[in-house]
């Protein structure tokens, strides 16, 4: 490093270093997690229960043969029933009432009462715009500045004197595979035919994995302006053609982004020197007659609005705005090479295991006679998940 | 100048001292000759070598006869009539001119005899002709001390004064004042002042100081009296010997849990960045810990980073770092000494749980213009000092500063470019000395910070600023030659201001701002040189106002709010008494009574008896108007400390002290944030109290150098010690007490030390066993932190050790080298997972359950003084030091993160490379 950028980094007080640090997994207390909802829409509402799993693990513990009910502040109960393991919810027809406290109760198979606090359900407020915005943001961890667009929403509510919300968002895209593959090889018959459905067009769709909330606390009317929802650098294959972005937004009482604002901040906050004091954010839920026994999770009741709009890259081209495609096709650089087979060697090609996942791109016809075998990942799109049914709202 | 001759000559000596000792005899006959003449011929015909500056010699005439006299003999006779001395070690012969030149300094001899004086009685003239024929010379002169009428035959009086340098006035302290039989003696305290019992009678009265010329005084003591020293500038060094005042203290005074740093020591230890530091010599010193790099916190014997108070020329400092840490507030170059109470407290410090540093800002020079200076990488300095006209007040300006954004604007291709960060602070005092009873002193101080980061998702903020700024006013009148009084006033206010403009809509700033007016008088009663009373009144009156918020840009929409001022008014009476009879026992006794008062105007909320604090439990809002007071906590402070010398060389001390604290930082974290707000003890957040109590052992190792050694025990329960929920919001909150926890916290160790000062190889290595343990057992889940039991704090390092060793090669090469070692600090580690909202969160595990890595470094220096040379404009030293030699890689904290739904771990290391830094310092 030069003396000059040594000097620099360390007047910033930033003249360190951030490594990967192995978590070193230690024995798991398994703890209850409730994952409740309840919103005013006619819809099954679905309670998750599991347990705390180890750190170097990604499958949940599902805590199977609760009893769960919500209750509503005229003594009304719902009934919950269990679908799938740990997984609750209320029958289809079921609404939540604006205005109306609700309370969830859960018996666990070993009898113990676990119950959340009332929750008012509140109504939801209209999302007035959904838009993009060509900026520079710094990554969250290097720092270093990224084009790309922001995409914000615009809400407001007259009922209330202030409001808290909480976004979730599901958003689509087109995804091309530079070499959609034209025919599809069969073992049984040893023969190629033409392929059908297409594999070269899919839509790909993500849910939000982040917890982003808004408030107007504090603010001079209640009216949220220019949340950010959702970044896409310019290299992510997310804008190359067409995006839309489906905004559900919830609105939730104080309490539930509080609990949702401290959530965010345990995860995300580290690094800096000021690293504040870790620990387990406790959400609306106890356990009857037992302080001591830790529940993690929330019931949120909340009145439900969403919106959604379809963009086109080109859009942002006034503000200068340019995609940076890159072949992201290219899922193994051992394996994905691309293959011309004489017509006659398909069959010993595709008996190879390595070649097994590779799609006829297209044929050569005769007098060549050869067949061009590409890499899966760039001549099949569902190969990424993609879902070759056009949404509806597309066009 | 004068100073560095000597060295020079005292260096040139001792290259050329060597030889044996003989009884060589001279024969010779001289008439009207040179002095000269006759040591040249002394030199041909014997093997004495003769050492002087020619000027000395030149006017004095000799005539003499001698035959087969020996040496010391024939130089008693050459010498006779002039006032020339001499000094001869082996068969080298030492010319001094009105210098006596002793190779034992009388302070060794004075711990080789016994110090019980017997009461002797000594002759009296009761006549007052010694008076008649006074000459010039104040040495031979003679003094009337006392009264007449009060005069007791066989009694013993009190002499006290100050010992002052003669040209500057400025106080000369650790002077050894004596008398020869009975052999009995004291020495100077910092402000010059010394009281010594002698026998009525007539007395020759010898004062001895470093870098000082010996001096006498003929007494005539009739009753106690005052008697003031003026000391001539001069060294007398042909063996180095560096009295050092501490040293004494270390075994003899009551007072445990001491340091002083000497703003000299400051130089020898190698730093970052080349910016001297004294704070940052102070967290080498036993018992002091640093939470790590860019932290600004210091924590004394398991205390909080808000429970040290600093205390500048009086006046308190709020915030004590620029940079995160990474420099101190403090421009070395304008202070004097700073003491660090860490237990045994005195009386007339209060306000903070933990320690006092009690920083004084330097003597200034009152003859002549002078400066000094230094330019760093990253930072420069420049102090200048002087009288503003002559026998007029002095002044002292000082001011540091960065090009830090110059040199971050040369970074290119770098994430760095849109931070930015400076700083700069200034430092200025006047001081005249009235007349000889009274003199005062006006010392200001301003620092300011600004830095700005690009992203902060923590913070949540883009812009920071802050400012200190203080005014001290000391007056000292000495009412009579025993009671002295002493006022200070002062109001030191702590501003800073937090940003946001990422989104246009919501771009703001909150300003924050803590001051502190306050006024104490200070009365020291010296009953006699046993016994001094000090009693006083204090008043702060503190203000704070919490976050005031308002919109930036046109196009926000954040509403102006404000969280409501805070405002307390604290009382403290004091009266302590030091007795220290000539014998094995000391003590010293002090009570404070704490008066502080909640004033309003303010909001108060009510919460459902029984249940918890939070919002939904509210029941009440209560208002108080302006004036009206909302709450009084009050208490006594017992401060107690004793010494008992087990001989000459070891004694014994324990004290107790208990200390409240009513003004608390909001710190959730082990280090201080520029973001973290100070509050006024409440109807709700009670005041902190701690009760200290200490054992120590002192031992001082006499000979050639005296090395110190200690070993001190200490236990300390603390009520109230604040803390906070997990994932508390402190900012902007107009109901902190549903964020804040309070428990009792429990601290406990042991600090070995061992320290020599003297010598080429001169240095200090402390051990520290400390625990620091916090207790959160409240009535509710969200107020009971792992199960209600003792845990450790975010600060608790069972084992640290720092030491420095400083090595001087020669006058002008010194090296040094800084070591420390410490136990990793306490986290809390997630200990599982658990998925909700389509998001992997993290279960923690018990707070603290868990340490990060141990942390080790090792810092090289080497001085490198310009040359000694007296006709040089401006002396010069450079500096060279690596910090961090090793390179290794100490983990600051270690934190998980979840994105896009995944958990991951990191580490955060700084200055995981060695640092070298070059830093040109000079003084005119």
């Amino acid at each position: 490093m030069k003396w000059s950028a040594t000097i620099g980094f360390l007047i910033l007080g930033i003249y360190s270093c951030v490594e990967p640090y192995k978590i070193i997994p230690v024995e798991t207390e398994r703890v209850i997690v409730v994952d409740a909802s309840l919103t005013n829409e006619t819809k099954p509402h679905i309670t998750r229960l599991s347990y705390t799993f180890p750190i170097d693990e990604s499958v949940e513990i599902p805590l199977s043969g609760a009893e769960v009910t919500i209750e509503d502040e005229d003594g009304a109960v719902i009934q919950l029933s269990e679908v799938s393991p740990g997984q609750y919810q209320t029958d289809s027809s079921f609404a939540g009432v604006v205005g109306k406290k609700y309370m969830l109760q859960i018996v666990t198979p070993d009898n113990l009462v676990i119950f959340s606090a009332e929750e008012e359900l509140l109504a939801p407020s209209p999302i007035d715009s959904i838009y993009g915005r060509y900026i520079s943001l710094p990554h969250p961890e290097t720092g270093i500045l990224r084009n790309g667009i922001q995409f914000y929403v615009d809400t407001h509510s007259d009922l209330y004197p202030s409001s808290n919300y909480r976004y979730e968002y599901v958003e689509r895209y087109e995804l091309r595979v530079p070499f959609p593959s034209e025919y599809v090889w069969s073992d049984e018959s040893r023969d190629y035919t033409s392929r059908f459905p297409p594999v070269g067009i899919c839509y790909a769709s993500e849910k939000s994995n982040e917890l982003i909330h808004g408030t107007t606390q504090g603010l001079t009317e209640n009216r949220l302006s220019e949340l950010p929802v959702r970044f896409i650098e310019d290299i992510d294959p997310h804008l190359y053609y067409r995006y839309s972005l489906e905004i559900r937004q919830y609105m939730i009482g104080s309490a539930t982004y509080k609990f949702h604002k401290k959530l965010k901040e345990i995860n995300e906050a580290g690094g800096s020197f000021f690293d504040r004091q870790k620990g387990t954010v406790f959400g609306n839920l106890t356990a009857e007659n037992s302080e001591d026994i830790v529940i993690l999770g929330f019931f949120e009741v909340a009145g439900v609005s969403d919106s959604k709009r379809v963009f086109r890259p080109s859009e942002f081209s006034p503000e200068g705005f340019e995609i940076h495609k890159t072949d992201f096709c290219w899922s193994n650089a051992n394996e994905d090479v691309f293959d011309t087979v004489a017509l006659g060697g398909l069959y010993d090609f595709f008996s190879f295991f390595s070649n097994r996942n590779k799609n006829i791109y297209t044929i050569l016809p005769f007098p060549i006679d050869m067949a061009v075998v590409a890499p899966v990942g760039c001549s099949d799109c569902t190969f990424w998940e993609g879902d070759l049914n056009k949404p509806e709202f597309w066009n | 100048m004068i100073r560095i001759s000597f060295y020079i000559t005292a260096l040139l000596i001792s290259l050329v001292l060597h030889g044996q000792s003989s009884l060589e005899t001279y024969s010779g006959s001289f008439d009207s000759v040179s002095l000269e003449t006759v040591i040249k011929d002394i030199e041909t015909q014997t093997g004495y070598r003769f050492f002087y500056r020619q000027e000395w010699l030149e006017d004095i005439q000799i005539s003499v006869r001698l035959e087969e006299t020996p040496i010391p003999e024939v130089l008693n006779t050459l010498l006779a009539n002039t006032t020339l001395t001499q000094y001869i070690e082996n068969n080298q012969v030492i010319l001094a001119n009105n210098t006596t030149i002793t190779a034992v300094p009388a302070i060794s001899s004075f711990f080789d005899k016994s110090r019980s004086a017997p009461e002797l009685e000594k002759g009296f003239v009761f006549s007052r002709e010694y008076l008649a024929g006074q000459t010039e010379d104040i040495d031979n002169a003679v003094y009337e001390i006392g009264s007449r009428n009060k005069f007791r035959q066989g009694a013993s009086s009190t002499i006290a004064g100050y010992v002052r340098e003669k040209d500057t006035g400025e106080p000369v302290e650790g002077a050894f004042i004596f008398i020869e039989d009975p052999f009995t003696g004291t020495s100077s305290e910092t402000d010059g002042f010394y009281s010594l019992s002698v026998p009525n009678g007539k007395q020759t009265l010898l004062i001895q100081s470093v870098n000082m010329k010996n001096t006498q005084r003929n007494l005539i003591v009739l009753s106690d009296g005052k008697f003031d020293i003026n000391l001539e500038v001069d060294v007398i060094a042909l063996n180095t010997v560096v009295v050092d005042a501490n040293r004494e203290v270390n075994v003899k005074s009551a007072q445990m849990g001491l340091t002083k740093i000497n703003v000299e020591s400051v130089k020898e230890v190698p730093v970052l960045l080349g910016e001297k530091d004294i704070m940052k010599v102070a967290t080498t010193t036993s018992g002091v810990q640093t939470v790590g790099e860019g932290s600004a916190g210091i924590n004394i014997r398991g205390g909080k980073a808000d429970q040290n108070l600093f205390q500048f020329d009086g006046s308190p400092i709020y915030n004590t770092s620029h940079f995160f840490g990474f420099f101190s507030v403090i421009n070395s170059d304008a202070v004097e000494s700073m003491e660090i109470y860490k237990s045994g407290i005195p009386a007339k410090y209060g306000g903070r749980l933990s320690s006092v540093f009690d920083i004084k800002t330097k003597e200034l020079n009152k003859e002549k213009f002078s400066g000094k200076g230094g330019l760093g990488p990253v930072t420069s300095r420049m102090m200048v000092e002087g009288p503003i006209f002559k026998g007029g007040p002095s002044f002292m300006l000082g001011a540091r500063g960065t090009y830090s954004n110059y040199v971050i604007s040369k970074i290119k291709n770098s994430s760095l470019g849109n931070n930015r960060a400076s700083f700069y602070d200034l430092v200025g005092k006047i001081d005249y000395k009235i007349n000889e009873k009274s003199e005062l002193s006006l010392s200001g101080y301003y620092s300011f910070d600004s830095f700005r980061l690009s992203s902060d998702t923590l913070l949540s903020f883009t812009n920071f600023s802050y400012t200190n700024a203080l005014l001290s006013f000391n007056y000292k009148y000495m009412l009579t030659d025993r009671l002295h009084a002493s006022l200070n006033s002062g109001i030191s206010r702590y501003d800073y201001r937090i940003g946001y403009e990422q989104l246009a809509s919501q771009a703001f700033n909150i300003d924050f701002n803590a001051q502190e007016a306050h006024a104490a008088l200070s009365l020291d009663y010296f009953f006699s040189d046993q016994l001094s009373y000090r009693f006083g009144l204090q008043a702060k009156e503190h203000r704070i106002n919490p976050g005031k918020k308002y919109p930036t840009g046109v196009e926000s929409l954040i509403t102006s709010d404000k969280v409501d001022n805070e405002r307390g008014i604290e009382y403290s009476p004091y009266f302590s008494a030091s007795y220290d009879p000539e014998g094995r026992f000391s003590f010293y006794g002090g009570a404070r009574y704490s008066i502080f008062n909640v004033l309003g105007p303010g909001t108060e909320f009510k919460y459902l008896a029984g249940g918890s604090r939070v919002a939904y439990n509210r029941t009440d809002t209560v208002n108080f108007n302006a004036g009206e007071i909302i709450e009084t906590y009050h208490g006594p402070e017992f401060r107690l400390s004793s010494r008992y010398s087990l001989n000459e060389s070891t004694s014994l001390k324990a004290s107790y002290n208990r200390t409240r604290q009513n003004i608390h930082l909001l710190l959730n974290a082990a280090s201080i944030a520029p973001t973290d707000i100070w509050r006024l003890s409440s109807g709700h957040i009670k005041p902190q109290i701690a009760d200290q109590y200490s054992i120590g052992l002192y031992k001082n190792y006499y000979g050639k150098h005296v090395i110190e050694t200690s070993a001190e025990v200490y236990y300390k329960d603390i009520n109230n010690l604040l803390d906070f929920k997990v994932g508390a919001d402190l900012q902007f909150n107009k109901s902190i007490e549903t964020e804040v926890l309070q428990g009792n916290g429990r601290s406990y160790g042991l600090e070995l030390s061992i320290n020599k000062s003297s010598g080429w190889l001169t240095g200090w290595i402390n051990y520290t066993y400390s625990r620091s343990l916090i207790q959160l057992d409240g009535d509710f889940p969200s107020e009971t932190i792992n199960d209600g039991n003792f845990f450790p704090t975010g600060y608790d390092k069972p084992h640290y050790i720092n030491s420095i060793t400083n090595y001087k090669f020669t006058r002008r090469y010194s090296m040094s080298l800084n070591v420390v070692y410490a136990s990793g600090v306490p986290v809390t580690y997630p200990v599982g997972k658990w998925s909700f909202r389509n998001v992997e969160n993290l279960y923690y595990s018990d707070r603290n359950k868990f340490r990060i890595p141990s942390y080790f470094r090792i810092d090289l220096g080497l001085n490198i003084e310009g040359s000694h040379k007296i006709e040089k404009l401006a002396h010069s030293f450079w500096t060279f030091s690596v910090y961090n030699v090793l390179g290794r890689d100490n983990i600051y904290s270690v934190f998980f993160t979840v994105e896009e739904g995944e958990v991951s771990g990191f580490k955060l290391t700084v200055f995981p490379n060695p640092i070298p830094t070059i830093t040109y310092n000079f003084s005119f």
